[in-house]
């Protein structure tokens, strides 16, 4: 109501302005000057000045004309808008970004790009840690080779053969059925004693060079209650794994990263404790110089018959005491051999060897026939003979 | 008043090495031209407010200029030749005259002419220093302009003002008419055409009887044709400002009207409301008239 009586208003009033005209006043006596206008358009004048000369401009179009100019050209004025580009156009522009428009359809499509991107984010990383574990667990089973690329641990460069045992062997429990010589299953034996003892092992390639040094590691090695195994450091590992996890059954199908993560660790923890209990064992038993001097051809020695054997004798089949052998990187292992069965390692000259040899005289004709590491399978269980 | 000269030298930048005894004259006619003609009681502290407001600088500029200060002369010219320049060919047709305006002005700021004692005319004895020296030049343009555009007109009377006479006939002649044109019965058409008179001649005293402010807004809008941010600078208040004073002023306006309707012309309320009402629903027909004639013109 009110803006129709607005419009009413305005519409009457242009009616009025275009009747009566624009009134010129002609006494130029009574025009304000230039100081006034200037005053007036600059809004410089007294509150009682300023209305006087509004009175006057109210009813003299000359002199508002003139006023009209100069409000238009007031440098505080210009000024003001000059200053306020700047400002404006930031605001248009921000005017712009926040219209509705915008907000209506940007914002959703950028909260989806937004959403889009984070779950692309996450599929990468769950990928990332899918592949991390894949190839974790492959590389779980070789902390061996990365520990025994020191010359110190060149005997576990034997065992490369069954490098894949511990994984395989994870899947199952330790103590599962092993094979008999038939290859049947028979019933589970006990978990393969933990590693402790392995020092023995771990100088096993040093035997055939220096009987005695070995016989003494293998005497401060049988102090330890358990006898040796672990064929190789990832075995080691496993077994001192079970250990240190209160013997639990070693079902390690559950192939999460830490898993994997912590069997590397403590494989290469338990390879390097090894090699320093190597150290120390030759360093009892031996006199610096010749240990030193024993151990570099030992190593050497054991090195070499391990390439040569790898590279001439792989594939060689042998049969000794009615079981057949076959050359394998090195070593003559049982074709009765599954990969997955608990190794024991038995070093020759030793206690253990003495009275495997005279339970089972078979055992002995074998390791005297075949040189080198053997892996045997008797009587439901596996031995490595070195 | 030379206490009062004493500070606008000392607010001055450069006071031209002029005493506060140059200055006290100026400043005495300025206090009585705007303040002491009006109001001879005015207080001394508005008094002093009114000094203290004076533009110092440039009132110390103008005052050297009139006692022939080379220097001065120089930093006038060199500082206000471009405003001059854009004043005079804002306020001419093309390059030629704004030069000659341009050139016109500076020579009244020197004073060609000399006055009653001896001194030069000069306009600058007409700059009080209440505004911008830049200000007052651009008005002494403007003002000088309009004056030769005046002195032009009077030689020469256009075809176009023939022009412009006729069509002043015409409209009229045409406003004359009833607002409802073409209405078949005469007795409503004279009716009607009466009541139009009446509502014209309120309207009319209406407006004359606003406040001087209100008033110059209306003809600064409806006669001069401004826009409310125009009309908003000639005031000094923002665009919105204006725009809400006048929505104020007719609401005011329409009150008037109708009380002048009713008691100066005997009109009843209902005719009143019934006359705007009729107004109100042809204001599409008067507006497409308005600008059929704007059209035309």
């Amino acid at each position: 109501m009110k803006q129709e009586t607005n419009n009413e208003m305005d519409l009457l009033l242009r009616r009025l302005s275009r009747r009566q005209g624009v009134p010129v006043s002609d006494v130029d006596e009574d025009h304000l000057d230039a100081d006034e206008l200037n005053s007036y358009a600059e809004n410089a004048l007294p509150a009682a000045a300023r209305e006087r000369y509004t009175e006057h401009l109210a009813e003299c179009s000359s002199c508002r004309e003139l006023v009209v100019q100069l409000s238009g050209s007031v440098p505080v004025v210009a000024a003001k808008e000059t200053l306020t580009i700047a400002p404006s156009a930031f605001r248009k522009f921000l005017a712009n970004l926040l219209s509705p428009m915008v907000l209506r359809y940007a914002v959703p499509a950028l909260g989806v790009i937004i959403v889009a991107g984070i779950g692309l984010i996450v599929l990468r990383s769950s990928n990332k840690a899918e592949r991390y574990v894949a190839q974790s667990e492959p590389a779980a089973t070789q902390p061996a080779p990365a520990v025994s690329q020191t010359p110190d641990s060149q005997a576990q460069f034997y065992d490369s053969a069954p490098r894949t045992a511990p994984k395989e062997s994870a899947g199952k429990p330790a103590t599962g059925g092993e094979k008999q010589e038939d290859g049947k299953t028979t019933s589970p034996v006990h978990t393969e004693p933990p590693a402790p003892a392995t020092a023995s092992d771990r100088v096993e390639p040093q035997a055939n060079a220096a009987a005695a040094p070995i016989a003494a590691a293998q005497q401060v090695a049988s102090a330890s209650p358990a006898p040796p195994s672990a064929p190789k450091a990832v075995e080691t590992t496993d077994e001192v794994r079970v250990e240190v996890e209160g013997r639990k059954p070693q079902v390690r199908g559950a192939s999460s990263n830490e898993v994997a993560r912590s069997r590397n660790y403590e494989a290469a923890k338990d390879a390097e404790k090894q090699k320093r209990a190597d150290e120390e064992t030759k360093k009892t038993a031996l006199a610096p110089s010749a240990q030193t001097k024993s151990g570099s051809q030992t190593s050497g020695g054991a090195f070499g018959v391990a390439e040569a054997d790898r590279d001439k004798g792989d594939g060689v089949m042998r049969s000794v005491g009615g079981r057949r052998f076959r050359k394998q990187e090195g070593m003559w292992v049982d074709t009765a051999y599954d990969s997955g069965s608990a190794i024991m390692n038995v070093a020759r000259g030793s206690e253990q060897y003495r009275a495997l040899i005279a339970d089972e005289p078979t055992i002995k004709t074998i390791a005297d026939q075949l040189e080198g590491t053997i892996i045997v399978v008797w009587k439901s269980r596996t031995y490595r003979i070195r | 008043m030379n206490d009062g000269a004493s500070r606008l030298l000392a607010r001055a930048s450069d006071n031209r090495s002029l005493t506060r005894e140059s200055l006290a004259p100026r400043i005495s006619a300025a206090v009585e031209k705007y303040l002491l003609r009006h109001d001879p009681n005015t207080p001394h502290n508005d008094i002093s407010k009114f000094i203290d407001e004076m533009q110092a600088d440039d009132l110390c500029l103008i005052i050297a200029c009139e006692r022939g200060d080379e220097s001065a002369w120089m930093d006038l010219v060199e500082r206000f030749t471009a405003t001059v320049r854009s004043a005079a060919r804002s306020a001419s047709s093309n390059e030629d005259a704004a030069e000659d305006l341009a050139q016109s002005i500076w020579a009244e700021l020197y004073g060609l002419r000399a006055r009653k004692d001896g001194m030069p005319a000069s306009k600058l004895a007409y700059y009080s220093g209440r505004g911008s020296l830049a200000g007052w030049l651009r008005a002494v343009v403007a003002q000088l302009a309009v004056d030769t555009f005046r002195k032009q007109s009077r030689l020469v009377q256009t075809e176009e003002d023939t022009d412009l006479d006729r069509l002043a006939r015409d409209t009229q002649v045409a406003e004359g008419q009833p607002l409802l044109a073409g209405m078949a019965n005469p007795e409503e058409s004279m009716s009607n055409r009466f009541a139009q008179t009446d509502m014209q001649q309120a309207l009319s005293t209406s407006v004359q009887e606003l406040p001087a402010e209100d008033r110059l807004l209306v003809k600064l809008y409806y006669f001069d044709n401004l826009r409310l941010r125009e009309a908003g600078a000639v005031l000094g208040v923002h665009e919105a400002t204006a725009s809400r004073r006048l929505t104020r002023i007719q609401t005011g306006l329409r009150k008037r009207v109708a009380k002048f309707l009713i008691d100066e012309r005997g009109w009843t309320q209902a005719e009143t409301e019934r006359s705007f009402a009729e107004l109100a629903q042809n204001l599409d027909t008067d507006l497409e008239a308005i600008l059929t004639k704007e059209g035309v013109s």
